[in-house]
């Protein structure tokens, strides 16, 4: 069963490949529905990481996350980056691709960071037109995650939720909700977390992510480095009831455990998944 | 902000806060005046209930260089123990300003450290160093190599004068000044290794299947490896080298070269 608007399949329960569960993956190929890879570690490589996606993709659904997109960015568009991303998501039959509503840097560089925009009406209209731009390359719609972060610009008109909900619908991609993302952007700058997911278009969202992080008191760090808090599961299971079942996938990049303990963590989503309200959100 | 700067002098003022080596306060002010025409941070950015704009954008500029230092140290293990956490921490903050990452992945960030270490010069062992960077670079090259098709083997036995072979396309030969290898071996070995004396140091490296080979060379065998990758038999690269070194490579050499090379699939027989 689906409930986006794409149709894209419920993929159930995964987790985020990472090297160093390679071996364990491929030795035991463990219960899990589905995994999620990060494109740009098997982008120009022919080596060890595109060999084992190429097995995993054999056995699981693999769905691609990207980091350098830079959909916000001002520099143009990297067109021999995203020929890349379509070939590789074409090699492992990616359901979807997603990236993150960001900027990674500006004049040829690149922070590796998801740095946040300003959300007023000139950043939305050029995002918008970006987006379109690179699904028409990709020949697939754009799944987009909300970023975490940790400032806010003076220049903002509108609220993160309102600059999402308006980028999915006119430029007609998909979200990737992070509700841990939420979480800690609505701890660092003061917003109600539920507000913000219940102003999301439901039927957009083909994908949550969910993770830990680190509270540093007078801030939150989206660091991906711990298990999973019960305010995030809280806000999953209210998320969930709007958008009726949707690919669900962990992630945890530092301080990483054994793959049955990161498995283990993101099973207890199915105990937050309740039953969908009747009817969804009303599309748009 | 009385009026909203455009989208790209944001960019680019928040970039360079980030990319600044300065104190947050002060890279924060330099960048706002250059950037912004003459704004302060604080009109550019809002405080929270807990921090100032200023301790904001800090966040991000402290992340940047322990994510460029993650990167790095991931290719260059080495690097990080010959130059110990604090030299390494300083060496990444000096690489990253002259080389900031320009590609959409950190996998190429370290390609220019061997050349930079080279014209480091108030860095001590800097030849040593500038030798172990350019094995561990040419390790990262070869692991993520596009690898041909196999090809179809002949058996050892088969193999005579007028055998030719064909490399390995991931085939590298390295010439150093220092023996990096078995200080690498040592440092992933988790032994604390000396950095050794300058000696003469000849390298193969390739990659078989997915596992990433080496092969410390003596002269001789350096030499008939890279006749025969050149494609020339096996009876002429050898008398040429005789003919060049004045005498014959030892047959026990030969012989246990040839083991190695063509087990590991450094030299295939077609």
């Amino acid at each position: 069963m689906s409930g986006n608007r794409w149709g894209f399949p419920d993929l159930g329960i995964g987790v985020g490949l990472r090297t160093t569960h390679f071996s364990t993956i491929l030795s035991t190929w463990p219960d899990v529905d589905w995994f999620e890879a990060i494109t740009e570690n098997f982008l120009d490589t022919g080596g060890r990481p595109i060999h084992v996606l190429d097995r995993v993709a054999a056995r699981y659904p693999v769905v691609l996350h990207g980091v350098s997109l830079s959909i916000g960015g001002t520099d143009p568009l990297d067109r021999a980056y995203l020929t890349k991303v379509k070939a590789l998501a074409s090699r492992v039959k990616a359901p979807w691709v997603s990236d993150h509503v960001c900027f990674t840097g500006v004049a040829g560089r690149n922070t590796h960071d998801l740095l946040p925009l300003p959300y007023d009406e000139k950043a939305l209209r050029h995002v918008v037109k970006r987006v379109k731009t690179v699904s028409d390359l990709l020949e697939r719609p754009l799944v987009l995650e909300n970023p975490s972060s940790y400032m806010e610009y003076t220049a903002s008109s509108m609220p993160e939720w309102e600059f999402i909900s308006r980028l999915a619908a006119e430029a007609d991609c998909g979200l990737l909700l992070d509700v841990n993302n939420v979480y800690v952007s609505a701890f660092n700058h003061g917003f109600d977390p539920e507000a913000y997911l219940d102003a999301l278009p439901a039927d957009r969202v083909v994908q949550f992510h969910l993770a830990g992080h680190t509270n540093k008191g007078d801030h939150i760090l989206d660091t991906h480095s711990d298990h999973v808090i019960d305010e995030v599961w809280r806000l999953y299971a209210r998320a969930w009831e709007r958008t009726g079942p949707v690919a669900t996938l962990l992630e945890w990049d530092e301080n990483i455990p054994a793959f049955s303990v990161v498995l283990a963590e993101a099973r207890k989503a199915l105990r937050h998944r309740g039953t969908p309200r009747a009817g969804r959100a009303a599309r748009g | 902000m009385a009026e909203a700067a455009p989208l790209r002098r944001i960019q680019r003022f928040v970039q360079a806060v980030i990319l600044s080596p300065a104190e947050t306060g002060r890279a924060a002010r330099t960048a706002a005046r250059r950037e912004l025409r003459g704004r302060t941070p604080e009109e550019a950015l809002l405080p929270s209930r807990t921090l100032t704009p200023v301790e904001r954008i800090g966040i991000y500029q402290g992340m940047y260089l322990h994510r460029m230092r993650d990167a790095l140290a991931a290719d260059y293990p080495g690097l990080l123990h010959a130059l110990g956490e604090n030299g390494f921490f300083d060496f990444v903050r000096s690489y990253v300003r002259r080389h900031p990452s320009r590609s959409y992945t950190l996998n190429r960030l370290g390609d220019h450290v061997p050349a930079y270490l080279a014209r480091a010069r108030r860095l001590p062992h800097r030849p040593f160093l500038a030798d172990l960077a350019r094995l561990e670079l040419a390790v990262t090259e070869v692991f993520d190599a596009e690898a041909a098709a196999p090809v179809r083997r002949l058996r050892p036995a088969g193999v005579g004068e007028a055998t030719t072979f064909r490399p390995a396309p991931t085939l590298r030969f390295l010439s150093l000044g220092h023996p990096v290898g078995p200080y690498l071996d040592a440092v992933r070995a988790d032994r604390s290794p000396r950095i050794p004396r300058p000696a003469r140091t000849r390298i193969a490296l390739w990659r078989s299947g997915t596992s990433v080979r080496r092969l410390d060379l003596s002269r001789g065998a350096d030499a008939l490896l890279r006749r025969l990758a050149a494609g020339r038999p096996l009876g002429a690269a050898l008398m040429s080298l005789s003919a060049r070194e004045r005498r014959n490579l030892p047959a026990r050499e030969v012989t246990k070269l040839f083991r190695s090379a063509v087990s590991g699939g450094l030299l295939t027989p077609v």
